[in-house]
């Protein structure tokens, strides 16, 4: 129950953060950062993933609320969630990792060039489909890959900020 | 009722993901406009695009129906044609009008579907779904969109027989519409049902292949105007003051379907007179 209130003050923090900060600071027009994904990456490995997803839901339409951009993140957040199921088959061994004692995705399982190329497959799943529907157009195909990679890569950056800041391994 | 119910709960982690998306998607094109109006667009054109396959598809139902709307016009422009017109008579007066039938038109249009057409005999008949009791008598004239049919020989209260222009006893005056000239009779050989024989021209006419013919004045069963054919070959020797010509009917025999029957309003007038001339036995001849 600690641990639910936990994610759900996370929430907030990293909501109030994305649309106070991230939304505003105009870096590039090919950067935007959304490092609140980061929420995703540190859930615990047995959570429920019917909780997660309803979760998510809500945690996108907060940040929506928050950014007046309805819709958007909760349709990112949703997708990556779901997809998260499928990218854990392929990266990782939960039984392996809980007979480790680890309850959470740790840099310290395979090192920083796995967890890096992890953690990109998720936030790149995110900002696609959040980009998909910002340019909605078949035209602009290109550019949404263009930007989902560059401002994957941004919000790894600032993730690996939030983790020295945070102190989490 | 089982199997479903099992289905969705062994699909309820996708399912429960697709409608969370789905609410997601519906507040994106219900808030973005830029959004919105791109979605509307493409939903707009499929349906578009949907209609006109649904049109497609209904209009090839209603091809009967069309077709016997356009007969119906037809029958109606004819009446409004101006050689269909009595005001056309050596009178001149334009405001002429009927006495009897107190209108200026000279023909009626009856359509008529062909229910049995033969084109093998020597002696070909074509039978058509209306008879006397819509308005069909003998010695009316029989025509389709293409040219010129035959001759109404019988009628029965509901059908009637028709005298195909590919029958031997059939003959008509043609109007050589470079020429403006109606000259020789056209009979058909029993030989080829696209061509008939064009007959007592005078060798000194100057024809040309592929002059067209046309129903003449002088006909007492056709209007003028109606097409019969062009002229494929003609040929003439020294021995002979005629032209031997072949005429390509208009009429393709082989696909006859809806025909208009038409009836002359002052026709017994026309029998009254034709009484007098002493005529030949036998034929349907103008």
């Amino acid at each position: 129950m600690i641990e639910v209130v936990r994610f759900i003050v996370g929430g907030l923090f990293f909501a109030l953060i994305q649309t106070l900060i991230f939304k505003e600071v105009n870096i590039a027009w090919w950067i935007k950062p959304m490092p609140y994904v980061y929420l995703f990456l540190i859930l615990p490995l047995s959570s429920n993933r019917f909780g997660v997803l309803i979760g998510a839901f809500f945690f996108g339409l907060t940040i929506d609320a928050f950014g007046g951009s309805l819709g958007m993140h909760t349709a990112a957040c949703v997708t990556t969630v779901f997809v998260k199921n499928y990218i854990d088959l392929y990266f990782l061994d939960e039984n392996s990792m809980q007979l480790q004692g680890m309850r959470y995705i740790q840099i310290d399982y395979k090192g920083w060039q796995w967890y890096g190329i992890y953690s990109f497959a998720i936030l790149f799943t995110h900002h696609l489909v959040y980009f998909i529907f910002d340019y909605f157009s078949w035209s602009s195909l290109f550019t949404i890959l263009f930007v989902s990679v560059c401002s994957a890569i941004a919000s790894l950056l600032f993730i690996q900020i939030f983790r020295l800041l945070l102190g989490h391994k | 009722m089982l199997v479903i119910f099992r289905w969705i709960r062994n699909q309820a982690y996708p399912l429960l993901y697709v409608l969370l998306l789905l609410s997601a998607v519906t507040q994106i094109f219900r808030y973005h406009f830029y959004q919105h109006s791109i979605y509307f667009g493409h939903a707009l054109s499929i349906h578009r695009s949907i209609d006109v396959w649904k049109s497609g598809i209904t209009s090839y139902f209603k091809l009967r129906t069309t077709n016997e709307q356009l007969v119906k016009e037809n029958g109606l422009l004819r009446n409004q044609l101006n050689w269909n017109l009595t005001s056309n008579s050596p009178k001149g007066a334009s405001t002429y009008k009927d006495t009897f039938t107190n209108t200026l038109i000279k023909y009626e249009y009856i359509p008529a579907r062909v229910i049995r057409n033969s084109v093998n005999e020597q002696n070909n008949f074509i039978v058509l779904d209306r008879g006397y009791k819509d308005g069909i008598k003998k010695h009316m004239s029989v025509i389709c969109p293409m040219g010129i049919v035959g001759v109404v020989v019988e009628s029965a209260a509901h059908y009637s027989l028709a005298m195909s222009v590919l029958n031997s006893k059939f003959e008509i005056t043609p109007y050589f519409y470079n020429l403006k000239i109606s000259q020789g009779v056209i009979s058909w050989d029993g030989d080829d049902p696209s061509y008939v024989e064009l007959e007592e021209v005078n060798r000194f006419v100057k024809l040309k292949n592929g002059m067209k013919l046309y129903t003449s004045n002088y006909s007492l069963l056709f209007p003028a105007g109606i097409p019969i054919g062009t002229i494929e070959k003609s040929e003439s020797n020294l021995k002979s003051n005629f032209y031997s010509i072949k005429v390509k009917l208009a009429t393709d025999f082989s696909q006859l379907d809806v025909v208009t029957v038409i009836k002359n309003i002052h026709q017994n007038e026309l029998d009254v007179l034709n009484q007098i001339i002493p005529t030949q036995e036998g034929g349907a001849n103008d």
